[in-house]
């Protein structure tokens, strides 16, 4: 069967999983969830996916992505709510959201600011949902031709396009992903069955499992880093929070704002090691630049809050593309999920289209019941949901480690993963405040074991790798993947040469 | 810090040439061309080229500033994997309230009896809240240790 047929009686199998009411009550308590920590500052949706993706290990595997697909959308969605209210962007992703929004706020029309915001959030997800839904399957079917050096190739590719995305030093992105790499060749070789980096313990052999690795380096660096944040957070006057549903006027006059973003969004989402907040960016600026007063972005245009927010969505269905079709995470959450669908015995890409389609459409609904079930929940209960941002530090940070100690826990009942939890944490940290980014070091403990199982089962089958330049596949993405490290280098140059030019300007 | 990337290279250096010399370990397997260093040796090879970067760049923020590391983070994480050495050997539900109760209490900025009185109810709560959802809803076994 082809990833390109519609069997529906799986897809009715897939609806009709996902309409069972504590499925329906699974996704909305996701949901919650995903806001509840979106919302406050510094807990991100990876962290609310990583910290619950436990609560999944004794569910079905369809109802356990559906979990955490709800979470995925309510916690991109939450950040919204305080970077309208207090200036702080819960989530990374809703760092656009914040230059008008807070404005609004300012203006006291913070509930037209969340509702519109809400509102752009749905469309944003059910935008790249449909997306989602029409381009799998064709990914899914193209990357079934797929041989080792197709694979190889697939994973060089998504290594070089974090070069090109992290930031003004390349290198810094070089040295995580080098990490993640080598961390990722610790225990039993998959070609030779053999250890490797064990340093004679018994419980390395084992090596360094997904999860563990990337609740610490998502959960615990961050715990780290909050313990020692010094400032509290107040919410403005909540009288201002008045009415929450937007005006039909505010979405009539937005529906080429909401289309655009959206695409926007999910094209973003699609391109490892983005994630949200550069795509609410990127919406915001063509949103302004199209604006026929742009003068009124940065002082609360409400136009700006719809693109950020409509963007930051839409790459959950970008995101989720990449993760179904070829493997590869799109950002640090679907890095986890591919490690939920992993606990479930389950591999990404194309094959998972064809042993396990009914994963792949409970997956497609619950992007669309989880984005319903997030615009009732926001609309309804911003006031009070907004009120979790007041839990003091104290009573929260220390729940949180034991949270993530016990799912880690969890995971195979074994100490010493909790353990490399910790140590993950540190590196984490340590490597985020020096500005090291993560996501590289997520990606390559995800594509390491793909390039180097795929290049030596080539070799080992062939002789050579010349597979790598002959395949017009693979061909094209080494070529792409050469662009794509080419602009990087150029843009890496371009910005020191800026940054050299500015310098004695601000001296004089 | 000024030359923190330098630091990290020299770090880098080091942990590429532990790295290096236990490759040397690796049994040598005769199926396969390649052999199980082969891979690696390469990302050691080209880790250890950038952290020469670095050290020759020193600092690529170009005057940028980045956030230092703060003493209380380690101290966090420190008291966190002592958590997580005698959680088997004592056991969840007496290791946990601890933890919990000494970290809320450290990190609160309360003063007085309400800061013990808040962190004791965290502790209790917490810790019965957690166990409740692992244990007894998710049927996961927590380590029992001395209460077995």
């Amino acid at each position: 069967m082809s990833p390109l047929t519609l069997d529906w009686a799986v897809i009715q199998e897939g609806l009709s999983l996902v309409l069972q009411p504590a499925n329906l009550a699974l996704i909305c308590a996701g949901v919650v969830g995903g806001v509840i920590i979106g919302m406050i500052p510094g807990l991100t949706a990876a962290m609310g996916v990583a910290l619950l993706i436990p609560f999944t290990f004794t569910m079905a595997p369809q109802m356990g992505m559906c979990f955490l697909v709800a979470i995925f959308v309510g916690g991109i969605s939450g950040g919204c709510i305080t970077a309208i209210l207090i200036r702080m962007p819960g989530t990374p992703s809703s760092v656009a959201t914040v230059v008008d929004g807070y404005p609004l706020a300012q203006k006291g029309q913070a509930g037209r600011a969340i509702g519109n915001a809400v509102v752009a959030s749905f469309f944003g997800t059910i935008i790249s949902g449909v997306i989602l839904v029409f381009s799998a399957p064709i990914l899914a079917s193209f990357a079934l031709k797929f041989f080792f050096s197709e694979y190889v190739a697939v994973g060089v590719f998504g290594l070089t396009a974090i070069a090109a995305l992290t930031g003004s030093a390349p290198s810094r992105g070089l040295v995580t992903a080098l990490f993640g790499m080598i961390t990722a060749t610790i225990g039993l070789s998959e070609v030779d069955g053999l250890p490797r980096f064990h340093f004679g313990w018994t419980e390395m052999t084992g090596g360094i499992k997904l999860l563990p690795a990337l609740i610490g380096i998502f959960a615990v660096s961050q715990i780290m880093h909050e313990v020692t944040q010094k400032q509290k957070m107040e919410l403005l006057d909540k009288s201002r929070i008045k009415r929450i549903l937007p005006s039909w006027e505010d979405m009539r006059k937005n529906l080429f704002n909401y289309l655009r973003s959206g695409i926007i969004g999910t094209i973003v989402g699609v391109i490892p090691a983005l994630g949200g907040g550069p795509a609410g960016l990127i919406a915001y600026a063509q949103a302004k630049s199209s604006a026929k007063d742009p003068s009124r972005f940065g002082k609360g245009a409400i136009e700006g809050v719809i693109a950020a927010e409509t963007a930051n969505n839409a790459t959950i269905g970008g995101a989720l593309i990449i993760m179904l079709t070829l493997g590869i995470p799109g950002d640090p959450v679907t890095a986890i999920l591919i490690g939920g669908l992993m606990i479930h015995g389950l591999q990404p890409g194309p094959q998972l289209f064809i042993n396990n389609p009914e994963v792949i459409y409970a997956i497609y609904f619950s992007v669309f019941f989880g984005s319903f079930a997030m615009m009732l929940v926001m609309l309804s209960a911003s006031r009070p949901l907004s009120k979790v941002v007041e839990v003091p530090r104290q009573i929260l940070l220390p729940l949180l480690f034991v949270l993530a100690a016990v799912g880690t826990y969890s995971l195979n009942n074994r100490v010493f993963d909790v353990a490399v939890m910790c140590v993950f944490g540190v590196i984490g940290y340590i490597f985020d405040r020096l500005n090291y980014p993560l996501p590289p070091f997520v990606l390559g403990l995800v594509l390491g074991p793909m390039i180097e199982i795929n290049f030596r089962k080539m070799y080992s089958s062939y002789g050579h790798a010349w597979d790598l330049v002959t395949r017009p596949i693979s061909l094209s993405l080494l070529i792409l993947s050469v662009a794509s490290f080419a602009f990087a280098v150029w843009r890496h140059r371009r910005l020191t040469r800026l940054s050299k030019a500015s310098a004695p300007e601000e001296g004089e | 810090m000024k030359a923190q990337d330098r630091y990290v290279g020299i770090g880098l250096l080091i942990f590429c040439a532990i790295l290096y010399a236990n490759t040397f370990t690796f049994r040598t397997t005769h199926w396969e061309p390649l052999g199980m260093a082969f891979w690696p040796r390469l990302l050691i090879m080209l880790l250890a080229a950038v952290a020469v970067h670095l050290i020759i760049k020193g600092n690529l923020d170009h005057g940028g500033r980045t956030e230092p590391l703060a003493r209380g983070a380690f101290v966090t994480a420190a008291a966190g994997f002592a958590y997580i050495i005698l959680l088997e050997p004592i056991g969840f539900l007496i290791m946990t309230p601890i933890f919990i109760f000494i970290f809320s209490v450290v990190i609160s900025r309360r003063k007085g009896l309400w800061r013990m009185v808040e962190s004791a109810a965290t502790a209790c709560l917490g810790t019965i809240a957690i166990y409740a959802v692992f244990e007894l809803g998710l049927k996961l076994v927590l380590p029992s240790g001395l209460l077995e």
